[in-house]
């Protein structure tokens, strides 16, 4: 069969699928079933189907998926995030925009403390709508500044999507998850600067309000007992990968340990919210993993029914410049965000866009990193971007999902701002990993 | 009647219950294990392999839990622009389709667990593991999904139903 048929014929099926409503595990699973059975001989091809969907996640790399999102479940549940909140809040002061400061400073600490996006989004949303909207916020102010730093979560290490990217790419899971610190804190600089314009440009975007005095000295006291602890969480998981001590499995765990020595320390841990954090854990890795063991054969199949080397004959025959190329895969990343779930997207294109990548002699790290931001930007674009539902059921009443999605375009260009950014100055992201190889 | 179907969701949530306690254990096993390692003495050299195999558990447990309560992804994009007729061919085409797959991971899953426990192979990690536990926790999670998967064909409760799963 020719190489474009074959292809067509799994990413159509598998898409099909999905758009018909199937769960996306299912859609892979049934893609593999049929793919197995047209290309890698029948029922011994099931065989190895269920060989590698073992395979796929009995593997120490998946290991920090749980553990970050437990991490991030426990942040939540044991009522350590509000603490954070209340004393970022503090100090403030009477800044004109001040809650939507608060959202990006404490969405950027929040995204350093939990590996979901969609958890952050939804905690800030429901805390910080109400307040920003009685306030007279305008929706770009309060809607908007969520969703755009609700979407850190994914660059920002502990990220449960960089651990899979990496391990679907079969890249250095530290080196990525590391390399995602710098561009998260620039893509949160430049929040800040574009809040900093609104309210320049539009002070009643964000209306000055009197607040409570505050003492220097809570300010101080607020700093150093609830906020400066969350660094042990913040150096057990990204120091001990940084100085080399640990694996990014064994600082995730470290990381759940830091979480529950900080909720025992703030008398906040109760079997209540550990019984949450269990569920909520449960019910994200479960999905996830399950996806990754159906798909497990997929790229096996696009690469034993040529499409995968078909692809890239046929795109490196084009003789396009490798910065067209990226273009194209960072578009692609664009498009299928419009429609798909970010998991969903890492496996469709991984498999094609990394050996891609190769021959045109990119770094796959950075790479790496244009996707995460490419799908960071997939969270907050119609009509498929989670982001956009999460705050569809926080928004006040009468907000439609346009003004949601109006609300969170020019933070989706900040998205891409930074991606051009990170395309020009590889060493953005670059640079941090190389400092772990280094002796 | 009502008993059974008692005893099957209390099943259901048992499996995920162990799944969630085996997280918290992987956890607490790792750290254990560094700690142990870096005041110089000799880590269990099980934990690795042992975590690694849990990984496996933790999914195909919990699995059918997940799809009782509507927790596997999906798109709905297609979906959120078709009529209510069309939305309900969709579905049993999803739900029907989804019980055969199942039903054939079930039947070569099963095989494969035999066909391993006849030969007696193993997994080789850090401790070896026999091959057949490892395929043996697949049957059990495909059969049960298939009768999720069932339920859902025959209308007792339908996967894009927001609500709780109907027992």
């Amino acid at each position: 069969m020719h190489w474009f048929a074959s292809l067509i014929i799994l990413l159509g099926m598998v898409c099909g699928l999905m758009g018909l409503g199937f769960p996306v595990a299912f859609a892979f699973l049934v893609t593999d079933l049929v793919g197995v059975f047209l290309f890698m001989g029948g029922e011994r091809g099931i065989t190895q189907l269920i060989g590698n969907m073992l395979s796929s996640v009995t593997t120490f790399t998946l290991v920090p998926v749980p553990l970050f999102i437990l991490m991030g479940e426990l942040f939540f549940h044991t009522g350590i995030a509000i603490r954070v909140f209340d004393a970022l809040d503090k100090c403030l002061g009477r800044l004109p925009g001040r809650l939507s400061f608060l959202t990006v400073g404490g969405g950027t600490l929040f995204a350093a403390l939990s590996g979901s996006s969609l958890a952050n989004t939804a905690m800030m949303g429901s805390m910080m709508v109400p307040e920003m909207t009685r306030r007279g916020y305008k929706p770009v102010m309060s809607i908007g500044a969520i969703m755009g730093t609700g979407g850190l979560a994914i660059l920002i290490p502990p990220s449960a999507l960089a651990v899979l990217l990496a391990s679907l790419a079969r890249i250095d899971v530290g080196a990525l998850l590391i390399a995602g610190i710098i561009p998260g804190l620039v893509l949160a600089t430049c929040y800040v600067t574009l809040i900093l314009l609104i309210v320049r440009l539009d002070p009643q975007a964000a209306p000055v309000y009197d607040i409570a005095q505050v003492s220097r000295w809570q300010v101080v006291r607020a700093l150093i007992v609830d906020v400066a602890p969350m660094g042990v969480v913040v150096f057990l998981v990204v120091g001990l990968i940084l100085l080399g001590w640990a694996t990014p499995s064994e600082s995730a765990a470290f990381g759940v340990g830091g979480v529950l020595l900080l909720a025992v320390a703030f008398r906040r841990l109760s079997w209540a919210a550990i019984v949450k954090s269990l569920d909520g854990t449960l019910r994200v890795t479960v999905m996830t993993l399950l996806i990754i063991l159906a798909s497990s054969t997929f790229s096996q199949i696009l690469a034993f029914s040529g499409a995968s080397s078909g692809l890239i004959s046929w795109a490196t025959s084009l003789d396009m410049p490798p910065w067209v190329a990226l273009l194209v895969m960072y578009l692609t990343i664009l498009f299928l965000g419009c429609f798909m779930d970010q998991l969903s997207i890492m496996l469709l294109t991984v498999p094609i866009f990394f050996p891609l990548a190769h021959v045109y002699g990119m770094d796959p790290i950075w790479l790496g990193i244009i996707v995460m931001m490419g799908l960071e930007i997939g969270l907050t674009t119609p009509p498929f971007g989670l982001l956009l539902f999460i705050m569809q059921g926080v928004a006040p009443p009468g907000t439609t999902f346009a003004q949601i999605c109006w609300a969170a375009a020019p933070f989706v260009a900040c998205g891409v701002f930074v991606s051009v950014l990170i395309m020009v100055f590889p060493s953005i992201a670059l640079w941090l990993p190389s400092l772990i190889a280094a002796p | 009647m009502r008993s059974l179907a008692r005893a099957y969701d209390w099943l259901l949530t048992a499996m995920a219950v162990v799944s969630a306690a085996v997280i918290g254990l992987m956890a607490l096993a790792i750290m254990f294990d560094v700690i142990v390692r870096n005041i110089g003495f000799r880590p269990p050299p099980h934990t690795s392999a042992a975590v690694e195999f849990s990984m496996l558990y933790v999914t195909l447990l919990a699995s059918p839990w997940l799809l009782r309560h509507k927790g596997h992804v999906y798109i709905e994009v297609l979906l959120a622009h078709v009529d209510a007729r069309w939305k309900r061919i969709f579905a049993l085409v999803t739900y029907a389709t989804c019980f055969v797959a199942c039903l054939l991971l079930l039947y070569y899953s099963l095989n494969l667990t035999l066909l391993n426990w006849q030969r007696g192979g193993a997994d080789i990690r850090s401790f070896d593991m026999p091959r057949w536990l490892l395929f043996a926790a697949m049957p059990p999670s495909f059969l049960l999904m298939a009768i999720e998967f069932g339920r859902f064909l025959l209308g007792y409760d339908s996967l894009y139903d927001r609500g709780p799963p109907v027992v």
